[in-house]
């Protein structure tokens, strides 16, 4: 197979990358970009561990081919924060108590900055609906919920 | 054993810019080749091998067919529409009924996930597939050799099956207007069975009604035997009971729990439907 | 009880939230070493075969590195060596000729990218005989079965398998006939519980680093660093001081990391033959094959009297724990345990069996039966409740174990007296914050949709400690020094799958030192420069683990009074510590006398510059007790009677954990344990397929029934309260709290749908399905 070139913005960053058709984003993050904050939890697209933003659109990396994002702007979790200073969402999440083991964490958060950006102020149904394509399994969602609402609140204050 | 890893298969993969080199490629390779257009499905079954191909044409990058028009009193839908796209549409606002069977779709593969995937996949469970067919949507299938229009209908034959020809590419949904004061409705009962129903009646009595359901059957259909013992007749307990039996009728007979809830699931769709008809 | 803590009791930040918020915490899954291979496992297609021939010669022309049975050590061991020798049941080998589950290693390949060695593993050929499989235990035990072990070792000796039982556990008390005869009602009851997966987020993985001295060092998914060392270096013969497992983040397990993951010992292997690091991270598939919760079908006769008392108890276990024993019979000492504690038994007869079949090896998962002893003795003690008039509560408080009673505990080798005991407040404050007196009758309700209310009740030992050396190990370790700037070091091999034990345990230890909690961090720790710790697991890490950092803090805390002494002139007892947020160091003082007060950091400072040595010290410590922590939980579900839906609406959990030490973790804890309770229930199930012995949903997530958030009640409606309790011989009052936050929940639900719809329904999962046909059996409204 033969490689290509794509050009695409990694948290603000240009780059450059040759990239197999077959190869798929989720895997060039981690394994050529050391971007290790995505991570893999099913491969099928049912736990939304592998969770980016693709021209600030939430999309599951283990199913998007890498070659289709040539010319795209990506944020993973490691492009939040800006300056040292954490993105309201994660600050959110640590004051919460919205994290124990970490792993789904990635995941949600950029979800979370997705469903924020498009609507300011869900409701515990909506955030609920939100999270249908992630997996948790330490939590019981109950603080990613308070977590994500309390977000909301410091973002429309800002 | 699989591996969801990675994508052990391998292929020549094609990035057209535009409908006819996408359907110049499906000419050329046909069966050996897959249209790629969200991958929340086709990258699954490659993933778990069950189709290897030996072509991949991403048609993402087509603009022609990501845009919503009118055609008419048609609303023409790209085949490359996502779900989200679709969800904040205007033209779609007088469609309740679409958006309310694709509102529980996660939120990332509303954002992947296309309308022309959507019916191309073809599974019975498919989101979009009810409301169209209830909406009597039609479809364009574009190839080398022309192109036409057919009902959707037409093109779920099967489980994860369609009518369309290796060379022919789904490039747009037409949706005709809803006649006025029509009540519309949508029913689910998760992955299990799910019901759409468009119903216009003069006073007690049913002008015309459209029944599709999905879930655990055999593929997507609308229900043209319930649909023809409500046309005409009183709405009541006595129609309503044998339409249900038409729609059990589509049912396997020994699937006994999703006969139960769709006795209790459909008369509660077409109430709906029936309540908000003028 | 807790105000006059400065740290303890008060919510604090976790350390790892931030690392873990903004995606640089790292797993296994994430470290990369210059140079490493992949690894990719070759597993059974078949549930039962021999391989009659291996050929891996293509692969290695490919130029990937190749192991099978042949190439790596060949003694058999069990991966979990949590009980004595004596109690360790060996079945497993590194890679095996004799496949006993789909998804079996037999051969493993590491190449230079996955993808590679994913082709590599394509190109060996093997050749099966395929053999008789069994999948139902009650069938397994029937003469004339195939057999998957014929034999094991136990501790060094060959003992025989018959009819393919792994082990069998028989305790009696008292006299169960005289009991039945004596009592006033007598019931019967079946219940099955779920092969439920541990749905863990991260996948089983290793990397291994083969060592210019023969030896390795490892990164993998575990909750026992220690353990893995020692079974790494009895296998392939390695020195321990040459094995080097480090502690890494771990993300999420549940119990299926207590045991040494089957991947460990083969990426040793590969690492070894290749003479480079190898990473093997599995599949989401792989994983589901690889470890399940214990199911079991249990059979429980009671008798009571008329006001409610229990008189006798006769229950009969049979687990089907799949093709490996890895601890069956600990899991049935444990599981009579579990009942007899839960109620006075004065007559009791146990007879617990763990049967073999060809499918995945079941392991613990957080309660080790518990749940499944709680589900079905708690929802017939509801029944007795109901069948005599009597309020539930009522007969709860007549017969649960609690304050000054004796109590077993992790199983029969192990009493002791229980010193604190909230059940009663729980009970009392839990009933009217649900509205306990109006749950109804389910005679009495009407509709499609309706509403019930259940209680259950629920603990756990904090640990598995005892007063005299038992069938487990139990005993923690760490090492705690002061730093030259006054921070402080914790060295506790002690992990942490997420739930928070060593943050609450780095409270204890800035607690007990009296510096600001911001002085304290847990230093990178590996078995070379730990001493051991058993595990995480058993609900221990609070009670255990930060047992023991209190009693390190403690000698530190006397080493450094000393050293301050030496500097103020004040005796060290005399000298307090105050942490001191502005100065963010903990001060030295003596109460009531002017001018003697030094920060911590200048003694340390002092005490190098004058070559003192270091403020250190290291310890362990095995708690002499095992002190049950308590829930009860109240919770109103909706059934639709038509669909045969249940949905959790509200619920009202009451915890006695004594102290607790970490307000916002704890709750957290409860939460995750209250949802993983509900999909128990509600959901989760693996089924294999009768002629493949394949999972019916071949290992996909997506065929694989779990809840989600949106089938969670809002936060709102989720309460959680503690009891005023204190256990005395926790470090500063507290017992755990992890375990006993789930057991009770599976009980609770099938409480909560009788008083809904009038019917026990004791086969989990309770499925809409099973609710529907109960419905139909009872003849409907």
């Amino acid at each position: 197979m033969e490689e290509r070139k794509i050009r695409v913005k990694i948290n603000g960053r240009d780059c450059e990358l040759s990239v197999k058709p077959n190869e798929l984003l989720l895997n060039v993050l981690r394994n050529k970009l050391g971007l290790c904050g995505t991570k893999y939890g099913c491969g099928t697209g049912d736990c939304g561990a592998c969770t980016v933003l693709v021209n600030n659109e939430p999309k599951l990396s283990c199913l998007t081919l890498a070659v289709t994002v040539d010319g795209a702007e990506i944020t993973t979790i490691e492009g939040l924060a800006t300056d040292g200073k954490l993105h309201p969402i994660q600050d959110a999440f640590v004051k919460n108590g919205a994290i124990q083991c970490g792993f789904c964490i990635p995941g949600i958060i950029i979800m979370a900055k997705a469903l924020l950006d498009e609507n300011p102020h869900p409701t515990d149904e909506e955030i609920k609906e939100a999270l249908k394509g992630h997996l948790c399994r330490c939590t019981g969602y109950i603080n990613i919920i308070k977590a994500i609402k309390a977000a909301s609140m410091a973002m429309s204050k800002a | 054993m699989v591996n969801t890893r990675i994508l052990v298969n391998e292929f020549e993969y094609f990035e057209p810019k535009t409908v006819a080199e996408a359907v110049d490629l499906l000419a050329r390779f046909g069966k050996e080749a897959k249209v790629l257009a969200g991958g929340t499905n086709l990258l699954v079954d490659m993933k778990l091998e069950k189709v290897s191909p030996k072509y991949l044409i991403y048609i993402g990058k087509i603009p022609e067919l990501r845009s919503i028009t009118r055609a008419g009193s048609d609303v023409i839908i790209g085949a490359n529409v996502t779900f989200f796209e679709m969800m904040k549409a205007a033209e779609l606002k007088d469609y309740p009924l679409l958006r309310e069977a694709i509102e529980s779709v996660q939120l990332e593969i509303k954002r992947m996930g296309t309308i022309g995937g959507n019916i191309c996949n073809a599974a019975p469970t498919a989101s979009a597939a009810p409301p169209l067919l209830a909406l009597e949507a039609k479809v364009k299938l574009v190839s080398k050799r022309g192109s036409r229009v057919i009902p959707l209908e037409e093109v779920f034959v099967g489980d994860r099956q369609t009518s369309l020809a290796p060379d022919e590419l789904l490039t747009e949904i037409h949706i005709p207007a809803l006649d006025g004061g029509c009540g519309t409705a949508f029913g689910e009962i998760k992955r299990k069975i799910k019901f759409a129903a468009v119903v216009s009646r003069q006073g007690d009595t049913c002008k015309r009604c459209r029944i599709a359901m999905g879930g655990d059957v055999e593929r997507p259909i609308r229900v043209r035997n319930a649909e023809s013992l409500l046309e005409g007749n009183r709405v009541d307990e006595n129609t309503v009971r044998s339409a249900c039996e038409a729609v059990l009728a589509e049912i396997d007979p020994e699937n006994w729990y999703v006969r139960e809830i769709a006795q209790y699931l459909f008369p509660k769709v077409l109430q709906e439907a029936w309540e908000r008809a003028r | 009880m807790a105000t006059q803590y400065h740290t303890v009791g008060k919510p604090s930040i976790r350390k790892d939230a931030i690392p873990k918020a903004t995606g640089q915490e790292k797993f296994t899954c994430d470290v990369v070493i210059p140079g490493m291979l992949y690894g990719r496992i070759l597993r059974s297609k078949y549930p039962h075969a021999r391989i009659k021939r291996i050929d891996t010669s293509k692969a290695e022309a490919m130029g990937a590195i190749c192991i099978t049975f042949e190439d790596v050590p060949k003694a058999k061991y069990n991966e979990r060596i949590v009980s004595v020798p004596s109690a360790t049941f060996k079945d497993r080998t590194v890679l095996t000729n004799k496949p006993l589950h789909v998804g079996e290693a037999i051969a493993a390949v590491a190449a230079e990218t996955e993808e590679k060695a994913e082709k590599a593993l394509r190109l060996i050929e093997v050749e099966y005989e395929p053999l008789e499989p069994v999948f139902d235990p009650i069938a397994a035990m029937k003469p004339g079965k195939p057999s998957l072990h014929d034999s094991i070792i136990l501790q060094d000796k060959v003992v025989e398998i018959k009819n393919n039982i792994a082990a069998k556990v028989e305790i009696s008390e008292g006299d169960v006939e005289k009991g039945f005869r004596e009592a006033d009602i007598v019931i019967e009851g079946t219940a099955r519980t779920s092969r439920v997966y541990h749905t863990q987020l991260e996948t089983k993985s290793a990397v291994v680093v083969p060592e210019p001295n023969g030896g390795v060092t490892i990164w993998t998914t575990t909750q026992t660093i220690h353990n893995c060392r020692i079974l790494i270096g009895e296998i392939f013969g390695i020195p321990l001081n040459k094995v080097n497992v480090k502690k890494i983040s771990l993300g999420g397990s549940f119990g299926s990391s207590i045991q040494m993951n089957s991947v460990l010992p083969i990426t040793v292997a590969l690492a070894l033959k290749a003479k480079r690091p190898v990473k093997m991270c599995t599949t989401r598939e792989e994983d589901m094959y690889d470890h399940c919760r214990y199911p079991m079908i249990l059979k429980y006769k009671l008798g009571a009297k008329k006001d409610g008392r229990l008189v006798a108890g006769e229950m009969e276990v049979i687990v089907d724990i799949g093709a490996h024993n890895i601890q069956a019979y600990p899991l049935l000492g444990c599981t009579a345990g579990w009942l007899v504690s839960l109620y006075k038994m004065p007559n009791l007869k146990f007879v617990g069996k763990a049967v073999y079949t060809n499918k995945a090896p079941a392991c613990a998962m957080q309660g080790f039966g518990n749940p499944q002893v709680n589900f079905i003795a708690q929802t017939m003690m509801n029944e007795v409740a109901e069948k005599l008039g009597l309020d539930p509560i009522e007969v709860e408080l007549k017969n649960y174990v609690g304050l000054g009673d004796v109590f077993w505990g992790q199983g029969p080798t192990v009493r002791s007296v229980i010193r604190s005991c909230g059940v009663e407040e729980l009970i009392k404050k839990g009933a009217e914050m649900i509205g306990w007196k109006n749950r109804g009758r389910p005679q009495d309700k009407k509709g499609d949709i309706v509403r019930g209310i259940g209680m259950a009740r629920g603990f756990h030992t904090s640990s598995a400690g005892g007063p005299m050396a038992g069938e487990a190990v139990d005993f923690s370790g760490a090492m705690i020094k002061i730093n030259e700037d006054g921070t402080v070091d914790v060295i506790a091999p002690l992990q942490d799958m997420g739930g928070g034990a060593l943050e609450a345990g780095l409270k204890i230890v800035a607690e007990t030192l009296g510096v600001p909690l911001d002085c304290v961090e847990l230093a990178p720790t590996d078995t070379c420069n730990s001493v051991y710790d058993v595990c995480l697991h058993a609900t221990r890490g609070v009670y255990a683990g930060g047992g023991t950092l209190k009693k390190v803090a403690e000698q530190v805390r006397q080493k450094l009074l000393e050293f301050a002494s030496r500097i103020l002139g004040v005796y060290p007892h005399a000298l307090k510590i105050r942490p001191d947020e502005n100065l963010k160091q903990g001060v030295i003082y003596a109460e009531g006398i002017s001018g003697k007060e030094i920060t911590v950091k200048e003694v340390a400072a002092t005490a190098r510059n004058k070559n003192w040595g270091t403020i250190a010290a290291v310890d362990s410590l095995r708690q002499g007790q095992c002190p049950p922590a308590y829930t009860v939980y109240f919770v109103e579900v909706e059934v639709n009677k038509r669909t045969g839906e249940v949905k959790p609406v509200r619920a009202v959990i009451g915890a006695d954990c004594g102290t607790v030490i970490d307000p916002i973790y704890a709750v957290a804890q409860i939460h995750g344990s209250f949802y993983r309770g509900l999909s128990y229930v509600l959901c989760e199930d693996t089924k294999y397929k009768r002629r493949t012995g394949e999972l019916t949903n071949k290992g996909f997530l997506s065929g694989y029934n779990i809840l989600k958030a949106e089938d969670m009640p809002n936060p709102d409606d989720i309460q959680v309260f503690f009891a005023n309790t204190y256990e005395e011989t926790g470090p500063f009052g507290a017992k755990g709290i992890g375990e006993a936050a789930i057991n009770p929940v599976p009980a609770v639900v099938a409480n909560a749908i009788y008083n809904a719809i009038g019917v026990w329904i004791r086969e989990m999962p309770i499925t809409p399905e099973k609710v529907l046909k109960a419905l139909k059996e009872k003849g409907g409204n």
